[in-house]
């Protein structure tokens, strides 16, 4: 199978190249199905190489490609490597890719730059899909750069709006912050370990886990961690990244689907998951990664709380989600975060799917408190957003009751006093992500309608958008029963063989840096950081037992189920008055409103200062110093440049005179150089 | 040597007698067919005359033997270089057909194509010759067809006058060069590279040096440095290139240019390589004399095809650095990997062809429209034609060294290979010197799609130019992902000139 895993991103990188060079021109409205075709074909191919891998207990494919930059030490191979996690990741992303690509035919039907959406999406695609196959860490950046391209350029689709425009600068910024701290952090493992490669003996995970017999100290892969940490919070929209995602939904909502929801956010929590036996020797990194994510799910929550846009509920939705993923990481489980990413992808891509057709209903309108009463305009619409709000909201036996379970008894079990807290903080969200979720569907769906109908008719949307809602909805619901029962399920023995290696190398490395210590006393600290970190490993080696399973699964269960019952007697029967809440508490209020004031504190400390320098930085330093230094050089160039062209004279005597010359001062240097040779 | 009779492998020089037959057959068809199908017929031999002669020569790969007493050496080497020339002439064809058939009132298109097929042989003898004697046939007989070729816009003064210079200075340079080769026969008393490299390595130690084998060297870098227009011996290029018609320089900066670096390698790598403590400096001064020089006056010139002319003389001075890089210590062949030198400047010779020829192919194109060549017709290009603009910003980007575009990998091996052979002013220089050379590619970008038009452009159609021009840009853009495979096709030079050392007949 290992021959066949190029088609997997060739495919929709031809369908770029077609629809960009022809779509305008040529295959005009086949560029949906060209995109279609090639991205099912992605998918038949990923399903093969998955029942491929699945065929043996630690199967992994590799097909090399071609070597990049060779020269010297530094290698950049492009190589594809699939094991089981990745493997995942190219189902999740071909599935999802697949059913929006078919969504988007509808969505963007009347859409004038129909061929350049279509040139965009299996770009992404492409990008996407070899950040996952990557087997070294510069390749995976630069499809992680391409993939942030592709966002950029589609939350920007509509550039002649200029709110788009300018949540596309600002995810593209934010986003630099991270991708400069990822950049970093790859020039320090190359520094630190004299390669890219993940695997094999010279690779990165190696030497990682036996960092302390190579001489490099516990500080080192602390930094190493957190600067891969903090592009993975670009990415994933954690704190203090997260604030691009919100913005990022002036994108077209197939868009926000696809790629700010199931996949490409999704590719920080894959990153940390691919690269975590480096974390794996950092406590103290790990401890941030947790406590970043635990935050983000309660912060991104309580803003979820009060927002009207229904898109962006759903976007603070997917911040908090994907908080719960990481924290998941953060507390060592891992197969819990993997197993949250896929539920996610399927019921958060379908809830924007979802929203995307009450748009499409609405005339593009999106602020709840004008909606109302949807459930009998668009039945098909209604049920599936509601499969996959029950998922959201994590009720059994919906896909998002199991995923999120398993992330909050995986954080509860782990020995940290951390783990602990992040499993409350994900009990509390948990209560939270109800109430915002079923506040949604209540004032979407029911009561009567709060538009005028006589200006707006809401329709269902045609086949071409239902059938990916319908096909979405069967994994939104169900897809939690294969990590059934928790903990042991066939989901999580799939995964072992990535996450079980870990431990071993892990103690191997004690071992050794046991060793070290009684040769070296100074050198202690590395002994205790990798005893930490073996320490870290082996809590996740414990395995949870039955009772607190059962007790976390009734604890959340009923926990969803109030906050699915306090959404129903606030907005249906108004037995609790929202207002009079908000008035009660309005301090709160006004900060979960303001979304924490983080957009003005960022203006405020971080935009500001930094406009202003750029200022003096271009009025006084770049216009007076260094364009005089510079035009100043030019012009003396541009002199020289004159006076020698007189060289040129035309006359063939000259030339011939400048060529006997050139012979005779070379040859009589060298002669009298070496006038050693007279003798 | 004895004189037995021992049958010459003819196998070993097919590409060369296709290439030869080719020009014959080209003579005849110019004769006998009818002037009107000329265009179609001629070109349409062409073509399928140099993909033959391509084909045969990737039949050669991995042979490495010699024959004719060593005279031609069928090796890697010579595959690889003849290949970069094939390319090159089999591009010309597709730039020059719709120019000579149509511009410039009318020229003969079936004696061009044999003047390109005699000038391709020439180059073609230089890659594989193993004897000076043969060295000197190939690049003469490269070189008096480019004269002609220079010369071949008749009615057009300064193509008469470029085209007097520089057979004037060539015959200049090749009399000192063959003064040279006197030189080294003399001190040798061979003329087969090979048996040079034995007799000089056994001869030389330390720094005790026969002067008159240092004259020799020294005169035969003149004459090398004639034929790759290198500072100061670069005085011909500017006028040649100018005057020449536009497809013709194209074919100058890439299939002599070739054929000037097969000869340098061959002589002072396969040859006089013992003596390289002597060459390498040289060379290193060369070189970075050529790039500085051509980079700073290129930035004065205002005409497009002069700018490149200059350009092209920059060029050389990469390759040069390139070929300064070279540091085996044996003085036979390489020692594997990690000795980039030569790898280097052979791909950027590849990089180039497509590059330089792509370039001067869109200058081409401009001209059919009806335009000159001063920078005011370039003006505001992108508005009105915006494929031809984005060709000719692509190529102008690569020659500036662009990542990832091919010009980018030729300048990065070559920089790759300066610093692995310790040279970092040399490196130092072509960055700062590429940083310079951004100005004149850069302005003809700006101009194109930043200044108002000045000038109409005609509506003509050039059918086969723009599959050329096409082809290229693909290449220039899609082949650097690959480099690397070429770049190992390229350090086969190593193995070719060891394995040569044993071949006798």
């Amino acid at each position: 199978m290992e021959h066949y895993l190029f088609l997997i991103p060739l495919l929709p990188l031809v369908a770029f190249v077609i629809n960009l060079l022809l779509g305008r021109w040529v295959v005009k409205h086949a560029s949906a199905y060209i995109a279609q075709v090639a991205m099912f074909g992605s998918w038949v191919v990923s399903v093969l190489v998955f029942f491929d891998i699945r065929g043996s207990s630690d199967k992994v494919l590799e097909q090399h490609l071609f070597t990049w930059i060779p020269s010297g030490t530094f290698n950049v191979p492009v190589t594809l490597h699939v094991d089981q996690l990745a493997s995942i990741m190219l189902l999740v992303v071909t599935t999802v890719s697949t059913l929006v690509f078919v969504y988007s035919k509808g969505y963007m039907a009347h859409d004038g730059g129909f061929y350049r959406f279509f040139a965009y999406l299996p770009l992404f695609a492409f990008s996407m899909l070899m950040l996952v196959l990557a087997n070294n860490l510069l390749l995976l950046y630069v499809f992680w750069e391409a993939v942030g391209l592709c966002s950029y350029l589609l939350i920007g689709f509509w550039f002649r709006r200029r709110s788009a425009n300018e949540a596309a600068v600002k995810a593209f910024v934010v986003n630099r912050v991270g991708d400069v701290g990822f950049g970093l952090g790859i020039m320090l493992t190359f520094w630190t370990f004299g390669t890219v490669d993940f695997y094999g003996p010279d690779g990165i995970f190696a030497k990682a886990a036996n960092h302390a017999a190579l001489g490099v100290s516990g500080g080192t892969m602390t930094a190493i961690a957190l600067l891969l940490f903090l592009g993975a919070c670009g990415k994933s929209a954690q704190f203090p990244l997260h604030v691009w995602l919100p913005d990022a939904m002036e994108g077209p909502t197939p868009v926000s689907a696809l790629i700010h929801a199931a996949t490409m956010v999704t590719a920080g929590v894959y990153m940390v998951a691919r690269t975590h036996p480096i974390y794996l020797q950092s406590e103290s990194a790990l401890v941030v990664v947790a406590l970043i994510g635990a935050f983000t799910s309660f912060l991104a929550a309580t803003i979820a709380l009060v927002q009207y846009d229904l898109k962006k509920v759903i976007a603070y939705s997917t911040i908090s989600q994907l908080g719960y993923m990481v924290f998941a990481l953060g507390t060592g489980a891992w197969v819990a975060a993997i197993f949250h990413l896929m539920t996610h992808a399927f019921f958060k891509g379908l809830l924007f799917l979802g929203a995307g057709s009450v748009m499409h209903g609405m005339h593009d309108e999106l602020d709840m408190r004008k909606m109302g009463g949807l459930r009998k305009f668009m039945p098909i619409t209604f049920w599936t957003f509601l499969i996959a709000s029950f998922a959201n909201a994590g009720l059994i036996p919906f896909a998002g009751f199991w995923s999120k379970d398993e992330a909050i008894v995986g954080a509860w079990a782990s020995a940290s006093s951390v783990g602990k807290l992040a499993a409350v903080v994900g009990l509390i969200t948990a209560f939270l992500t109800a109430l915002y979720m079923f506040r949604c569907v209540f004032m979407t769906f029911f009561k009567a309608p709060r538009f005028n109908p006589e200006a707006i008719h809401p329709h269902e949307s045609g086949a071409w958008m239902a059938v990916p809602l319908v096909i979405l909805a069967v994994p939104a619901a169900l897809i939690g029963f294969i990590g059934f029962p928790p903990e042991n399920g066939p989901f999580q023995h799939f995964l072992e063989p990535v996450f079980e290696q870990a431990p071993a190398q892990t103690t191997h490395a004690n071992e050794q840096a046991s060793l070290y210590t009684i040769q070296e006393p100074a050198t202690t600290r590395t002994a205790i950081a990798a005893a930490q970190a073996a320490t870290a490993t082996e809590t996740h080696e414990t395995h949870v037992s039955t009772a607190t399973t059962v007790t976390f699964g009734i604890i959340s269960t009923i926990i969803a189920v109030s906050g699915i019952f306090v959404a129903y007697l606030t907005y249906i029967t108004g037995t609790i008055s929202a207002t009079a809440i908000g008035a009660r508490f309005a301090p709160l209020y006004q900060l979960f409103v303001n979304k924490w004031y983080l957009d003005e504190i960022y203006h405020n400390y971080i935009t500001m200062p930094f406009y202003n320098f750029a200022m003096f930085l271009w009025r006084i330093v770049d216009v007076k110093i260094i364009d005089g230094t510079v035009n100043g050089v030019a012009a003396l160039i541009g002199a020289i440049s004159q006076r020698m062209r007189t060289v040129q004279t035309g006359l063939l005597a000259n030339y011939a005179l400048g060529i006997a010359l050139g012979m005779v001062i070379i040859v009589g240097i060298y002669l009298a150089g070496f006038s050693t040779l007279f003798r | 040597m004895p004189l037995d009779l021992i049958k010459p492998e003819w196998g070993l020089v097919v590409p060369q007698l296709i290439v030869f037959f080719l020009a014959i057959i080209l003579m005849l068809g110019d004769a006998f067919i009818p002037r009107e199908r000329h265009y179609i017929l001629l070109t349409a031999i062409s073509i399928i005359g140099y993909v033959a002669a391509g084909i045969a020569l990737i039949w050669q790969y991995g042979e490495n033997k010699a024959t004719f007493y060593g005279l031609f050496r069928a090796d890697d080497l010579g595959v690889f270089l003849g290949m970069t020339i094939l390319v090159a002439a089999l591009l010309t064809v597709f730039v020059s057909a719709s120019y000579v058939e149509y511009l410039e009132g009318r020229m003969p298109l079936g004696e061009f194509y044999v003047l390109l097929a005699l000038s391709t042989l020439g180059a073609l003898i230089v890659a594989i010759a193993g004897d000076l004697i043969l060295l000197f046939i190939g690049i003469e007989l490269s070189s008096l067809a480019t004269y002609v070729l220079t010369a071949y816009a008749k009615r057009r003064e300064t193509s008469l006058e470029g085209a007097l210079k520089y057979y004037l200075l060539g015959i200049f340079a090749s009399a000192i060069m063959v003064y040279g080769f006197a030189w080294i026969y003399g001190a040798t008393g061979t003329t087969d590279l090979t048996e040079i490299a034995r007799v000089l390595q056994a001869s030389v130690s330390g720094d005790h040096r026969e002067a008159s084998l240092l004259l020799g060297l020294l005169l035969i870098i003149v004459g090398v440095g004639f034929k790759m227009a290198a500072v100061p011996f670069h005085f011909w290029t500017p006028d040649a290139y100018d005057g020449a018609p536009t497809p013709v320089t194209g074919f100058m900066s890439s299939v002599p240019k070739t054929a000037a670096f097969a000869l340098a390698i061959r002589l002072l790598v396969q040859g006089l390589a013992p003596l390289r403590d002597d060459w390498l400096i040289l060379i290193a001064i060369l070189a970075f004399i050529t790039m500085t020089f051509a980079n700073i006056v290129a930035v004065a010139q205002r005409d497009v095809k002069r700018m490149l002319a200059y350009s092209s003389v920059a060029h050389t001075g990469y390759m040069l650095a390139g070929l300064a890089a070279y540091k085996s210590v044996s003085g036979f062949g390489g020692t594997g990997s990690g000795d980039f030198g030569i790898s280097s400047v052979l791909f950027y010779l590849l990089a180039y062809a497509f590059t330089n020829i792509g370039a001067f192919a869109v200058v081409a194109w401009v001209q059919h429209r009806g335009n000159g060549l001063d920078l005011d017709d370039y003006a505001g290009l992108a508005a009105k034609e915006p494929l031809a603009a984005a060709a000719l910003s692509v190529f102008l980007l690569s020659l500036m060294g662009m990542p990832p575009l091919l010009g980018f990998y030729a300048k990065y091996y070559v920089i790759v290979a300066l610093l692995d052979a310790k040279l970092l002013w040399l490196a130092i220089a072509i960055v700062v010197l590429s940083a310079i050379s951004a100005f004149y590619y850069l302005r003809v970008v700006a101009v194109m799609y930043f200044s108002e038009a000045k000038v109409e452009h005609k509506k003509v159609s050039t059918p086969l130019l723009n599959i050329g021009i096409a082809g290229m840009v693909i290449a220039v853009i899609a082949v650097g992902f690959f480099s690397s495979g070429i770049l190992n096709l390229a350090d086969h030079w190593t193995q070719a000139l060891s394995v040569a050392q044993a071949v006798t007949p």
